[in-house]
């Protein structure tokens, strides 16, 4: 039941992690810039690799707001903006199924009639370990998160009061993980509502928005078995979702999407995370090198993208500014 | 005599009939208050349940005396009567049984065989199982598009049509206003049956699977959110709304067609009078806001 614990590293100044000149990001960005963190469970650790080639630029972030994994890597960085990056690698590198359900998951097991099967110990006790802060004000950055309030569906936004409910709630997997109430309401994992979500940071003021998404889940044959129905179905809805958050974002402002693989693994697949976030490294910093050789003004509204990105044929060709070579 | 409100509506007129499993049996008492006021469609777009209505009041079609009837026969089959049952056999082979049958009855309602076309004014909407891309289909059979609008994933297998596995419409676009959009309305009037908001007490002490199932649903239909806003800046829309009764009851079409037709004269009285239905935006009340 009980969590095995996280060694996180202690926080060093960002100038001892900086490597040569950064990259001149921060002229082409209208203010303020947010970051917008999705959710992916074990496929947050590609995050890692995103925030670890944006680090090597002049970007800081104004505000963040994730979702469930990209909550738990958004609150890392946003308490410590200095070296939130290296200590988000330390943690991904470390992080297992056990941290979300215990060691010992038979024990973890409620009867079936409560509201999940798993209570939430073990990803409580993970949290805590990782987030130094109690409150949301705490933070050197700004930050926010999404859960999805049960009774309407609608998207529910935290930004202040104590940050380990509001953390839970935000990665309460439905049926998985019990809902957490916070602000009165009942609130499950902010997938159901907006697992990424751009639209909350434009409604709360942003200039420009950076996505750091958790890539693609590869998706399994089509068939017509139930089997391989529902694992379809997840991927889609989330994708509709996805598509939807970021035409509406990038119709208002300036909307960067990092490049992340195609093809990993299912949202509690914690084996191949660390290989996946190197990757999405090389090729996060590859499209911020490209983005900087291409434009030279203030970016105007619209979705930026590596060009054969599967956002390629989903998104309008007038929102696409493709990122070219 | 009521004041004939929607008739400043620019045509093309497009009747636009939402998801909402057997709450969608409302959108027959709604469309029939329409009918008896005189209200004609240019345009029927339907997704999932909604595709059943939509095909069945086009004019080409005989249906819509049959409509009625038709929601009774469909909550009298075994995977509407005891989804739960029909989920848990729709996991093992013995599926194909229902498929048929599902078939007869929307061929039955319809009065419709395999080859009879779609009629010209009608666009049913499913879902591109491979890319959960929408799927709208205006050519081709009529029974296989309807049934591939509404299979609803677990309790009916996807349906091949043209070499693409379809799925339930409503899990791409619960509410095909874009889909309307797209096929030339100038404006549109929402049936829509298609919310998942639940009353607050509800949730309080709900069972995992519950709480998983209701999730799930939240995720489906958060994508009316989207589509709405986005059409009605070009657009008008009149909505007509409920959210009574549950997705999965098929059980009392009686009920759900009372309903729709109180709710409809309701917004045909109250929420959409004093409005400039002429002008683009969301004119009347969604049952989710009504609520909160």
């Amino acid at each position: 039941m009980q969590a095995p614990r996280i060694y996180v590293p202690p926080a060093r100044s960002a100038a001892a992690l900086s490597l040569g000149a950064a990259l001149p990001i921060t002229k082409l960005l209208p203010e303020p810039v947010h970051f917008v963190l999705a959710g992916g469970g074990s496929r947050g650790a590609v995050q890692w690799g995103l925030l670890q080639a944006l680090s090597e630029t002049d970007l800081r972030p104004d505000s963040m707001i994730g979702t469930s994994a990209g909550a738990l890597s958004g609150v890392v960085v946003a308490e410590d903006p200095g070296s939130g990056m290296n200590r988000l690698a330390y943690i991904w590198a470390q992080l297992d199924t056990k941290f979300v359900i215990g060691d010992n998951w038979l024990a973890s097991l409620t009867n079936a009639r409560e509201s999940a099967l798993m209570e939430n110990t073990a990803i409580k006790e993970t949290l805590e370990s990782v987030v130094g802060a109690h409150e949301f004000h705490e933070l050197a950055v700004p930050f926010a998160t999404v859960a999805t309030d049960l009774a309407t569906g609608l998207p529910h936004v935290m930004d202040s009061g104590p940050l380990i409910p509001a953390l839970l709630a935000s990665s309460a997997i439905p049926g998985l993980l019990p809902p957490v109430e916070v602000d009165g309401r009942l609130l499950v994992d902010g997938l159901a509502s907006a697992n990424l979500p751009a639209i909350p940071a434009v409604e709360r003021g942003a200039g420009s928005i950076v996505v750091l998404d958790t890539g693609a889940r590869s998706l399994g044959e089509l068939g017509t078995s139930s089997r391989k129905v529902i694992a379809r179905l997840a991927a889609s809805l989330s994708a509709v979702q996805r598509r939807n958050q970021l035409t509406q974002a990038a119709s208002e402002v300036p909307v960067i999407l990092l490049p992340t693989p195609d093809n990993l693994g299912g949202t509690l697949d914690f084996g191949a995370t660390m290989s996946a976030a190197s990757e999405t490294y090389s090729m996060t910093r590859e499209f911020l090198l490209d983005l900087v050789r291409n434009e030279r003004r203030k970016l105007t509204p619209g979705l930026y993208v590596r060009p054969g990105s599967r956002e390629s044929d989903a998104i309008s060709p007038d929102l696409l500014r493709p990122v070219t070579t | 005599m009521m004041p004939r409100i929607l008739d400043v509506l620019p045509r093309p007129v497009a009747w636009v009939f939402t998801s909402g499993g057997g709450r969608a049996a409302a959108q027959v008492g709604m469309a029939e208050v329409l009918l008896e006021q005189d209200y004609r469609p240019d345009l029927l777009i339907g997704s999932s349940f909604g595709a059943i209505n939509a095909a069945a009041l086009a004019d080409s079609q005989p249906g819509h005396t049959r409509l009625r009837e038709g929601w009774h026969n469909l909550g009298e089959l075994s995977i509407f009567s005891s989804p739960g049952t029909a989920a848990v056999r729709g996991l093992g082979p013995r599926g194909n049984k229902h498929v048929r049958q599902f078939h007869t009855l929307i061929a039955d309602l319809l009065q419709a065989d395999e080859k009879t076309p779609i009629p010209p004014d009608v666009t049913v909407v499913a879902s591109n199982l491979a890319d959960g891309s929408p799927h709208p289909i205006a050519n081709g059979p009529l029974v296989p598009a309807v049934a591939a609008a509404c299979t609803m994933p677990i309790l009916l297998p996807p349906v091949q049509v043209g070499g693409e596995y379809l799925v339930d419409g409503g899990l791409s676009a619960a509410a095909p206003v874009r889909q309307a959009a797209r096929v030339g309305a100038a404006s549109i009037v929402l049936l829509d049956t298609g919310t998942s908001a639940v009353p607050e007490h509800e949730v309080l002490d709900m069972r995992w699977w519950q709480v998983a199932a209701l999730s799930y649903n939240h995720q489906i239909r958060s994508q009316i959110g989207y589509a709405l806003p986005a059409v009605a800046e070009k657009m008008p829309i009149a909505v007509i709304s409920s959210d009574e009764g549950s997705i999965l009851d098929f059980s009392d079409p009686d009920e759900q067609f009372h309903v729709g037709r109180r709710v409809a004269a309701t917004a045909l009285a109250r929420d959409l009078r004093n409005q400039d239905l002429s002008q683009p935006g969301i004119h009347g009340v969604l049952a989710r806001d009504r609520q909160h």
